[in-house]
């Protein structure tokens, strides 16, 4: 086993073990706090696989925004485990966490079993991951880019250029409804 | 120099594109005019709606984007790869301008009696109707999936618009979450596509064939049916149908009829563009998912309503029952599936029942936004007792939308029904036959029973039908007819109409 | 090849290097504000301890340390514990990507010695490295979030709110007065950033001295410092969110501060003033090379040293905000602003 792989079996035990605490434990601001562990375990996830700009976006924009605000309500709504009921047997708990492991280790090890026999298959585009070749519009000659910002913006903006924009009108969307389902005397909204 | 972004693109995308500038233009307004009113934003959406409906239906001459009744078989593909047009999306893409132009008459009427109208409320509608066709014409598996998001988080909106009632917060809640897992899993499937074959274009993905041992393969197949899965939750057929009957309860009626129309619509068209693509060989796990599922959903949503005495959970129950008959298509979707006839047949008999379903889906919950009028927890059939009197025009409409349902013969869900059974017949699928016959026959129980209620002279008819309010407004009563009719009418036209979708079924790919 | 030879251990060598700077730095910070703030009070401030008071930092050390450990009852111990370290630690991470010097050719000796042709005072060079700035620093909010929940005090909690609540609304415009930057770099990386720079500022560039003014702000609402000092007020919160922390725990969270300050310092002088790099009729000037590069790395510290005297000299004269204003400056002036500069930006690199 070499170093990454090493470093890749550990990060798969966070990610596993804070998933679960996340369903699992009874505090909802540990719950919360383990959700960090594993956005920050997934970001180092990806700088594993060398996407380190998709692991500093996720630890920005997950950890260090969304999360913040979920940890927020929490604690301001002030529910402690002494609030949250009882809501199934010890002997449940242990079975559904037995069901669960049972089920992702097998899924890990058909996957990874996978992995091994799949390494060198062909793929559809047969491009090496972090490269990509583009147009320059102005010049029109083409470059072969590499680096994981400048690929993946050729990425969303030209391939992904429709869904990317259209993620603008979701997020739009979701700001509306927002304001207007939180908003208390709705005629006052014209 | 070339560009990355093209006129082009915007011509063959032009009914989405029409549509989100109208809902911009709403939003914009709203903040620049001081004055503005809901009436014109309601115009802005209807001229909006009757844009597209007329570039979908006639094209746009001169230029690639062709329409229902030019027959271009070419078609084309904008922004990269990212959308498809040809006549079989604008097939679909007509019958969600369609559904979505006759129920914004009923919400104008409805939720201004009701005090929840807002600008908004049309705005949404844009956004839903953009995002139906994107994901009915997308090309690639993100882009459907962004539709499908941009479809579905208007309807968690305005399923809790009547935030007064606790049941419609209830609603929204209960589908937010539940149509979130079954996109959640829908993306894990997305992931697994790109896994196993490097990309989500799925005119690049899915003529690939792989061997069945491999790697890729597996990952693909796995990938495949999470991401159907998905689009079975949103169809809500009988493993996925939890969320259905407290959804469509809670909503407020008219939002309850976009819901059962419109998103099944585009479900359905997506999930026939994914399918076409199958790997061989994958399609029989495929066919028999489908048949439990299928049998699951007829038999769950025919038995579930006898007992029910509400009246929307009883239309939601039958709309688990409606999506199991679909999904018996999907069957014959798969490429690799041997008769290629029978294929456009399938497809056509699809086109037709979804047409049929959406038109009569929307005139009952319609129907039974006008009757309950948000001021009762849930129209039972108590509160139909001496509606004929009442409220003869309303009775009429619900007695349509219910015997059609149940498929009694001139009615459009009878011709539906007959197309559905004809395919399944020559296929040789007789034992589902067998139970959709039989399933459909017990069904026919309680929509008799609406229809018994709404007519028969009960004793005691002044005890709960006075509060009942006259049917009203002049865009509701003329959507209402023209449903109606067209609910009475499209089965004499089915063959015509049958054909019609056969032609846009040969230009699927 | 010897042990010293190896990659590693001169990233040790280089951690250790820099962690004794920081931590130094840091420790002597709070010594030069308070001396400048007896300065500007008109007081002497500390000045027993040593020359000038030169040993207070040491003597407050082993204050800190010496001191009894206490914990609120009913705290959550863990999380308790938890937040003054991740404090220190995300201020201590942000250190590893700074570029301290440029990259130096080694003479021949030390070639021989060391095994490598250059040398870089910088830890690591990540990929996108004003990013990873501030993803890290964004992860400091938690260190505050969670000692304020777990004290199990009101008013540590409140003031926690407040602080993570201002730090998220102008971590938006502080990264937006980033673009500007970014956009005429085409970079990410610290290093392209600052070699960029080397015969004009960002500063005297029309996006950048618009940016440059935003930055400046966010940064100062960012550190939770004076003019937006709210989660710190002392007539309504005691002393914010770490009021139930004392001993070394609180130190921590005191050095992490003052680390964050240095840090936010050397990062406005990489973006806007062009870092260690000389202009080319300064370089031209000095003929050697080793003098070039002293002259560019004390002047890089000299650019630093001044945003750390700004925030000092700023906490005493400026007033607080409320916290209306202080949100009201944040979403409706700051972040519309630098939208606006970075659409301008994009005009100026477009046009150029």
């Amino acid at each position: 086993m070499n170093i990454p792989e090493i470093l890749f079996y550990s990060f798969t035990f966070i990610l596993v073990g804070s998933a679960f605490g996340v369903v699992f434990h009874r505090n909802p601001v540990k719950s919360a706090m383990f959700l960090v562990l594993f956005f920050v375990g997934l970001a180092a996830m990806y700088a594993l696989l060398g996407a380190e700009f998709m692991a500093t976006l996720q630890v920005l924009v997950y950890v260090g925004a969304i999360m913040v605000l979920f940890l927020f309500v929490i604690m301001l709504i002030t529910v402690r485990d002494e609030a949250l009921l009882n809501m199934s047997s010890n002997a449940g708990r242990t079975v559904i966490i037995t069901v669960l492991v049972l089920a992702f280790s097998l899924q890990f090890w058909v996957l990874l079993g996978g992995f091994m026999k799949a390494k060198g298959e062909h793929v559809v585009n047969g491009a090496a991951p972090y490269s990509t070749e583009v147009m320059n519009y102005t010049t029109g000659e083409k470059l072969l880019i590499t680096g994981n910002a400048e690929v993946i913006s050729y990425a969303l903006f030209e391939k992904y250029l429709l869904p990317f924009e259209l993620i603008s009108l979701v997020l739009l969307v979701a700001v509306l409804g927002g304001i207007l389902l939180t908003k208390h005397k709705r005629e006052t909204l014209q | 120099m070339e560009n990355i972004f093209k006129f082009q693109d915007l011509i063959l995308s032009a009914p989405q594109m029409i549509l989100i500038s109208g809902a911009l233009l709403i939003l914009l307004l709203q903040v620049i005019l001081p004055g503005f009113r809901k009436l014109l934003a309601f115009y802005i959406t209807l001229i909006s709606l009757f844009a597209s409906l007329y570039f979908v239906t006639f094209g746009i001459p001169g230029t690639a984007f062709y329409g229902l009744l030019s027959g271009n078989p070419e078609g084309g593909t904008a922004f990269q790869g990212n959308l498809r047009l040809n006549g079989y999306i604008q097939h679909y893409s007509f019958l969600i301008l369609l559904a979505l132009t006759i129920i914004l008459f009923f919400i104008k009427r409805v939720f201004a009696e009701q005090k929840l109208e807002l600008a908004e409320v049309y705005q949404f509608l844009l956004y839903i109707g953009a995002g139906s066709i994107f994901t009915v014409s997308a090309n690639d598996l993100m882009t459907m999936y962004i539709g499908l998001e941009l479809s579905s988080l208007p309807f968690f909106i305005l399923a809790a618009w009547d935030r007064g009632r606790a049941t419609a917060t209830e609603a929204a809640v209960k589908y937010f979450f539940l149509s979130t897992i079954g996109i959640a899993f829908m993306l894990l499937g997305i992931a697994l596509v790109y896994g196993g074959s490097g990309s989500t274009m799925l005119s690049e993905v899915f003529p690939v064939v792989f061997a069945e041992d491999s790697f890729s393969y597996k990952l693909l197949a796995a990938g495949w049916f999470l991401i159907i899965g998905g689009f079975l939750v949103k169809i809500a057929v009988v493993p996925f149908h939890g969320w259905v009957a407290d959804v469509y309860d809670g909503a407020p009626s008219v939002i309850t009829a976009a819901m059962a129309s419109i998103v099944k619509i585009s479900a359905v068209g997506a999930v026939f563009r994914i399918l076409q693509f199958m790997q061989p060989d994958m399609h029989m796990i495929l066919n028999t998912g489908i048949i439990i599922f299928a049998v699951a959903s007829m038999v769950y949503g025919n038995m579930a309503p006898l007992n029910q005495n509400n009246l929307k959970r009883v239309f939601a129950y039958s709309s688990i029952a409606h999506a199991g008959y679909i999904i018996t298509m999907f069957m014959f979707f798969p490429e690799s599936f041997k008769a290629i006839s029978l294929r456009t047949e399938a497809s056509s008999a699809l086109y037709f029942y979804i047409l049929t379903y959406a038109l009569t889906t929307i005139l009952a919950f319609a129907t039974i936004a006008y009757l309950e009028n948000g001021e009762e927890r849930g129209l039972t059939f108590d509160h139909l007792k001496g509606l004929s009197k009442k409220n003869p025009f309303a009775a009429f409409l619900l007695s349509v939308s219910a015997l059609s349902f149940a498929g009694i013969p001139p009615l459009a869900g009878f011709f539906g029904k007959l197309f559905l059974l004809k395919v399944l017949l020559s296929a040789g699928y007789y034992y589902l036959a067998v139970v959709m016959i039989v399933t459909s026959l017990v069904g026919v129980y309680f929509y008799i029973r609406i229809v018994f209620y709404a007519y028969w002279d009960f004793e005691d008819e002044n005890a709960t039908s006075g509060m009942l309010p006259p049917f009203r407004g002049i865009f509701a009563w003329s959507a209402a007819i023209v449903t109606a009719v067209l609910v009475l009418g499209l089965g004499f036209y089915s063959e015509s109409i049958f054909n019609f979708a056969r032609v846009a079924s040969e230009l699927i790919q | 090849m010897a042990w010293y030879q190896t990659e590693i251990f001169w990233v040790i060598v280089k951690v250790a290097v820099i962690l004794f700077v920081i931590l130094t730095g840091g420790a002597y910070y709070t010594l030069a504000e308070r001396r400048w703030a007896a300065f500007f009070q008109m007081r002497l401030g500390p000045n027993r301890a040593g020359f000038w008071g030169l040993l207070q930092p040491l003597a407050d050390g082993i204050k800190f340390i010496l001191k009894m450990e206490t914990f609120p009852r009913n705290a959550d111990l863990f999380l308790f514990m938890l937040a003054p370290v991740i404090s220190t630690v995300t201020s201590l991470m942000l250190w590893g990507a700074i570029p301290f010097t440029p990259i130096i050719e080694l003479p021949e000796a030390a070639q021989k010695i060391t095994g490598s042709k250059s040398f870089i005072l910088q830890v690591s060079n990540p990929n996108a490295g004003v990013l990873y700035m501030f993803a890290v620093s964004s992860l400091a909010v938690y260190g505050i979030l969670i000692a304020g929940w777990s004290s199990n005090n009101k008013y540590s909690l409140l003031a926690s709110v407040r602080a993570t609540a201002q730090m998220i609304s102008y971590e938006l415009s502080l990264g937006l007065s980033i673009i500007p930057i970014i956009l005429m770099t085409g970079s990410l990386d610290l290093y392209t950033i600052i070699e960029t720079q080397k015969n004009s500022w960002f500063l005297f560039t029309l996006p950048g001295f618009l940016a440059f003014w935003i930055f400046l702000v966010s940064i100062f609402a960012e550190s939770n410092r004076m003019p937006f000092d709210l989660a710190e007020a002392e007539s309504e919160l005691i002393v914010g969110y770490h009021t139930e922390y004392g001993g070394f725990k609180f130190a921590f969270f005191m050095i992490s501060e003052y680390m964050n300050l240095i840090t936010l310092s050397l990062l406005a002088a990489i973006l806007f003033l062009g870092g260690w790099t000389l202009p080319d009729f300064i370089s031209s000037a000095i003929s050697n090379v080793w003098l070039q590069h002293a002259a560019g790395i004390g002047l890089f510290l000299l650019k630093a040293f001044f945003f750390v005297f700004l925030f000092v000299w700023v906490r005493w004269s400026v007033p607080r905000f409320r916290y209306d204003q202080l949100m009201d400056i944040g979403w409706k002036v700051m972040l519309p602003a630098s939208l606006v500069i970075v659409f301008i930006a994009g005009i100026y690199v477009y046009l150029k």
